[in-house]
């Protein structure tokens, strides 16, 4: 393969040309209720060719790799068209390696189709059979067996192998009209054993959903909220993290100017970590999808933006240092400024620190989604708790929070020293690219007035 | 290749179908007032299922030569698979709907550059302060669906696709506006595409107040898919089946006001999901959702049918909506605006599908969205959310709008609810 990689980069006439190939192979097993729903296998092979002629970017993707020459001549013709400056890459070192599968106790592709099969359908049993409520159930596994190939034009090439296995837990209860959901979810790079031991998960899933259907709703309004761990990742990453990916920025002076390095951002309690290279995390690789090692990058320190995620184009286009966040979901996409594992540094204290004081707030754990539109952003806690007088009180759903993100984030008042990260198998969605694996991390987080929305 | 798979299957399977899509897409993308890429694109996508011992498997590949492997994976995966009652259909008359114009794939890549750039410069005409966004893309997908039921049809389909959007920063308010249009036949008019833009950053010059609390709010067509989005999940066959959708007792039932149409129609002639079979080679047709408040049936795949006792609608596999059709009613959205005393418009949200949609309940930012005030658009509305249940809000349907507009899949007029709760950030 790689030859063949690196025979098709010579004489592109691009200024610059890359390849990269992906194989896969997945396995995907999912129950609705007691019955199986789908057991499917897949198998792909297609990559995608860019190539940048003054500028501006070419882009081919294809499955049939029979003349990967062709290929980048194609992309080599797009970009034509398309440049009209001068061909901006920050300097990166060359590199050529071979990334190794990260450790697998047991590799999935070995293990017999029936036992995915059962391991799967226990925990829908449990589900199934831990509260009457319990209408019905989705419980899925999958797994993913990727081998990338990248090479480019100046010389560099590495090849890694990412494994993947998620299971998603989640039970539906109902109770006349009214029907409430709860999830759980667990994904890590590794192997089968990822999918073995989630029986508490389970069982917490199907708990919630069947008290959801008594609680009430939370009322709309304005409301000192804190944060759990999982909720408190997805506002870094939703809210702010978003913000701070740097195509949205570099060609655009106003974003340029909101988004200064040196301005205040936020409370002083406040600083956010971008870190790709951190060991084991959901959204960790030794190298982006351009070839760029990964590192640990800080956003906001003390609540000062002290930087933001790069390509080899925003970040010579910036005259900033590169941080290794290009990445692509799949073969069929060019990679985009992207987030790894995103999280709030920890502070000091304890939860009980941050409601004590509180006469009346909200408790919100654990995401459903979230999702943002520059400066503004929702989000979708999967349940909550009323805070009264300094005590968790009772539990209520539908808690949606939205606000002004440059509001917000100055609002963050207190920051607890319990970091976390988020156990789910979810992942990120950008420019169609979904869903990709991110690391999601937080203490808890308490905000001052986030409105909620929700009936009067 | 595909007839030599579908032997191999029939020697261990009671029924088998194989389905082969070759697509290429062409493209052009503007970010940030810059042509940024151009793209091409070739992929192939073969799909295999077989029915072993009343048990279904399927498998995937992204190559045609893989066929043999993919129909072994696909009977080995069957043992394990969902329980199949059902055979796969015979040749049946598909409806003559029109899916692919020829000069959707004969448009060059300069031409994709040069309709984006109009729309840009439209955009910049307006406001040179807005940053512009602009995507011009086609598509042309070539599918043959075989089966063991003697089965054997093909179809060309393409897409012609215009996008224009524009954010507009001021100090830390940031406003986007923007236009999609998505058909299979190649009549994108860039020009018209990126005045209804521009229109939308001038109902949004000013901005307006709203406070905490019910009022009436109308749906543009596009804002409808806070409501259709739900809806949809609750006529999706499999979710009535599994009893998941609330909506699983009412066939017959009124859970809308009168006026309140809405079907199911997979032969528009160049509509998105318009197509002569669906997924596994059942003619597509319009199926009757609503009407007039009515609920008169859900859409149902091959496999769904089978265990509900039914037939299939044409909407498989997967029991989802094809094209969603929200009949037009006698009311301009003009006089809508006219007849609120105070209300909001809703154009664009964020955080759909994020609360229990399931169960109907929506609870979204208001992205892009407009006060009325006396009968007047006063204003764009900000940091505001809209909540409610679909399946409260729809017996409470107070006007029903002349004029459809596509926006995807769907294609509704403006609708007015009588009152929604209206949440107000600070």
């Amino acid at each position: 393969m790689r030859q063949r990689m690196e025979d098709a980069l010579r004489n592109t006439g691009a200024d610059y040309a890359e390849i990269r190939i992906e194989r896969a192979e997945a396995t995907e097993i999912g129950f609705r209720g007691r019955e199986i729903d789908r057991i499917s296998s897949s198998g792909s092979l297609g990559g995608t060719a860019r190539a940048v002629v003054k500028g501006g970017w070419g882009i081919a993707t294809f499955n049939d790799i029979s003349d990967l020459a062709e290929r980048v001549r194609e992309a080599a013709a797009c970009a034509r068209l398309v440049g009209q400056e001068r061909t901006e890459l920050a300097e990166v070192e060359e590199i050529e390696e071979i990334v190794p599968a990260p450790p697998m106790q047991r590799d999935f592709r070995g293990v017999p189709l029936a036992e995915k099969r059962r391991v799967t359908q226990q925990y829908n049993e449990l589900m199934l059979d831990l509260h009457s409520a319990i209408q019905t159930t989705q419980t899925s596994y999958r797994d993913v067996y990727r081998e990338v190939y990248f090479a480019n034009s100046e010389g560099s090439y590495y090849q890694e192998t990412r494994p993947d296995v998620v299971v998603a837990l989640t039970a539906v209860a109902r109770a006349g009209n009214l029907v409430q959901r709860a999830h759980e979810s667990t994904g890590r790079a590794a192997g089968f054993e990822v999918a073995l031991g989630l029986e508490a998960k389970a069982q917490a899933a199907a708990a919630r959903a069947a008290s959801l259907l008594e609680a009430p709703q939370a009322q709309g309004g304005a409301y000192t909220v804190v944060l759990n761990q999982k909720l408190g990742g997805v506002f870094a990453h939703e809210a702010f993290g978003h913000l701070s990916e740097s195509d949205f920025v570099y060609e655009n002076e106003k974003m340029r100017e909101l988004m200064v390095l040196g301005k205040q951002f936020g409370s002083e309690a406040l600083s956010i970590v971008d870190d790709g290279s951190l060991r084991g995390g959901r959204g960790s690789h030794p190298f982006d999808d351009e070839g760029v090692r990964t590192r640990k990058s800080y956003l906001i320190e003390d609540g000062v933006l002290v930087g933001r995620l790069h390509s080899r184009e925003t970040a010579a286009k910036m005259g900033e240092n590169v941080t290794g966040n290009a990445r692509a979901v799949a073969w069929r996409f060019p990679p985009i400024v992207r987030m790894t594992n995103t999280y709030i540094e920890p502070g000091s204290g304890a939860f009980e620190d941050l409601i004590r004081e509180v006469k009346v707030g909200l408790y919100a754990l654990d995401m459903i989604g979230g999702q943002t539109m520059m400066e503004m952003f929702t989000f979708s806690a999967a349940y909550g708790y009323m805070i009264r007088d300094g005590q968790v009180a009772e539990l209520v759903r539908d808690v949606v929070l939205t606000g002004n993100v440059f509001e917000t984030l100055k609002r963050i008042d207190m920051v607890a020293g319990d970091l976390a990260w988020a156990d789910g198998g979810g992942g990120c969605g950008k420019g169609g690219q979904s869903p990709l694996p991110v690391g999601i991390g937080s203490p808890h987080v308490r905000i001052q007035g986030v409105t909620v929305g929700g009936r009067q | 290749m595909i007839e030599r798979g579908l032997e191999l299957a029939l020697r261990k399977a009671r029924g088998a179908e194989i389905t082969l899509h070759d697509e290429r897409v062409s493209s052009a993308e503007y970010e940030d007032d810059k042509l940024k890429r151009v793209s091409a694109s070739q992929s192939c996508e073969l799909e295999v299922r077989v029915i072993v011992n009343d048990r279904i498997g399927t498998s995937r590949a992204t190559d045609a030569g893989e066929v043999e492997s993919a129909v072994s994976r696909a009977i080995e995966l069957a043992e394990f698979g969902s329980e199949a009652r059902f055979d796969f259909p015979g040749p049946a008359a598909g409806p003559a709907v029109k899916t692919h114009d020829p000069r959707v794939e004969q448009t060059s890549r300069e031409e994709l550059v040069a309709s984006g750039g109009e729309m840009l410069e439209r955009l910049k005409a307006y406001n040179p302060e807005i940053k512009v966004s602009a995507e011009t893309a086609w598509s042309l997908s070539r599918g043959r669906l075989v089966n063991s039921s003697g089965l054997d049809v093909s179809a060309d389909y393409s897409t012609y696709v215009g996008y224009v959007s524009g954010m507009l920063v001021r100090g830390t308010d940031m406003l986007f506006a923007g236009r999609l249009h998505y058909w299979r036949s190649k009549t994108l008019d860039a020009a018209a595409l990126a005045n209804a833009a521009v229109q939308e950053f001038r109902r949004a010059e000013r901005t307006a107040e709203v406070s905490t609390r019910e009022m009436p709010v109308i749906f543009t067509p596009r804002g409808m898919q806070v409501i259709l989005l739900p809806l949809l999940m609750g006529i999706n066959g499999k979710n009535v089946l599994k009893g998941d959708s609330p909506l699983d007792n009412r066939l017959g039932e009124r859970i809308a006001a009168a006026g309140f149409t809405l079907a199911d129609d997979g032969t528009v002639d160049f509509a998105p999901q318009s197509a002569p079979y669906d997924g596994e080679g059942v003619p597509r047709r319009r199926n009757a959702v609503i009407r007039d408040g009515v609920l008169e049936g859900f859409l149902y795949d091959l496999e769904t049918a089978s265990k509900a006792g039914r037939k299939s609608t044409g909407n498989g596999p997967g029991c989802g909506a094809s094209n969603t059709i929200v009949s037009p009613g006698a009311v301009s959205f003009e006089e809508m605006v006219k007849s609120t005393k105070e209300g909001v418009v809703v154009e664009q949200v964020l955080g759909l599908g994020q609360s229990n949609a399931m169960n109907g309940d929506f609870s979204v930012n208001i992205a892009l969205g407009y006060k009325v005030e006396n009968g007047e658009i006063v204003g764009r509305v900000k940091d505001a959310m809209v909540a409610g249940n679909v399946y409260d809000a729809l017996p409470r349907v107070e006007a029903v709008g002349s004029q459809q507009e596509w926006y995807h899949t769907m294609c509704s007029p403006a609708v007015k609810i009588a009152s929604l709760s209206i949440v107000a950030g600070q």
